[in-house]
């Protein structure tokens, strides 16, 4: 796995540095925040494994993955939508991609239909899965970019918390965005993350842990 | 009938029911508080305006009550959602 360092006054800054070395996209890149003061940020940008992200041929998928696979597929074609799907090596949940082009529709505005495609394959592959297992669609890596999107969202709030001493509320979110920051900050001693107000307006808030104040 | 005020309270009742799919570890929703959300919406005038969409709101709620998993009770969420919008633009 190729990975590189990056620095800048900015995260942007360092991440955007890294990906000049490396010759890639954000859209493949997971960036881990290796330093960070006043003065500099510094960053570990990897690319993410490409096999990890191909397709069944890629590498062995187990029989179940393959017959939620399937099922999708099957799905797609019924909705008249031009797709392939492939299952996510090595992913744990069971996660299938589904690429193709012009699949925005499939998304839907902020991922909404992304959402229910979830929802109504989970209820059809149900019986194939053990109890509590679920699967995970997405669509041309909308979730996993969004999930890089509002992780770098994380951890500028938390610099600027820092900074400031000022908690920040963040825009309303999905639980699966809100999970996405409060692992981002989970391992940051300075900074704590919590959630307040209702579905579907509900926010996360980024805030200086207790004893982190000087 | 403009029905967006009830399709504004599907969605809500939908994001409690994906949160708890999703756990995104922030907070804990009881049935009771997705059976709140579904019936808001069944209070709602513009529910019995369109065909299907108290069915389905009343199939959500009964899955709720079964403790049927989350994703099936989204998914029937959906169905009104969809029934909804399509009786707004008929």
């Amino acid at each position: 796995m190729r990975s590189a360092e990056g620095r800048g006054r900015t995260l942007d800054e360092a991440v955007d540095a890294a990906l000049i070395e490396l010759g890639e996209s954000r859209r493949n890149v997971d960036v881990k925040v290796l330093r960070e003061n006043l003065d500099e940020t510094v960053v570990e940008v990897t690319v993410m494994d490409p096999a990890a992200a191909t397709s069944v041929s890629a590498g062995p998928v187990d029989g179940k993955a393959e017959t939620v696979r399937s099922l999708l597929e099957g799905l797609l074609k019924h909705m008249g939508v031009r797709a392939s799907v492939q299952v996510r090596v090595g992913s744990d949940p069971i996660t299938l991609d589904v690429s193709g082009r012009d699949l925005g529709a499939l998304i839907g505005w902020r991922g909404e239909t992304l959402r229910a495609l979830q929802s109504v394959t989970n209820v059809m592959v149900g019986k194939h899965l053990d109890e509590g297992e679920r699967v995970i669609v997405d669509v041309e890596r909308y979730r996993q970019r969004r999930e890089h999107t509002v992780r770098e969202i994380a951890l500028r709030a938390a610099r600027q918390v820092k900074m400031t001493g000022d908690a920040i509320t963040l825009d309303a979110m999905q639980a699966f965005e809100r999970r996405a920051i409060h692992l981002a900050l989970e391992g940051d001693p300075d900074v704590t993350s919590s959630s307040i107000g209702e579905e579907p307006d509900r926010r996360v808030v980024v805030g200086l842990r207790k004893g982190a104040e000087n | 009938m403009s029905g967006r005020s009830a399709a504004a309270r599907i969605r809500k009742a939908i994001a409690v029911v994906n949160a708890v799919a999703d756990g995104a570890g922030d907070e804990e929703i009881t049935p009771t508080e997705i059976a709140e959300a579904i019936r808001d919406c069944l209070e709602m005038e513009e529910v019995s305006d369109v065909p299907n969409v108290r069915k389905y709101l009343g199939e959500a709620l009964d899955a709720t009550s079964d403790g049927m998993p989350a994703d099936f009770v989204a998914m029937t969420l959906y169905a009104a959602l969809g029934a909804l919008q399509e009786g707004m633009h008929a």
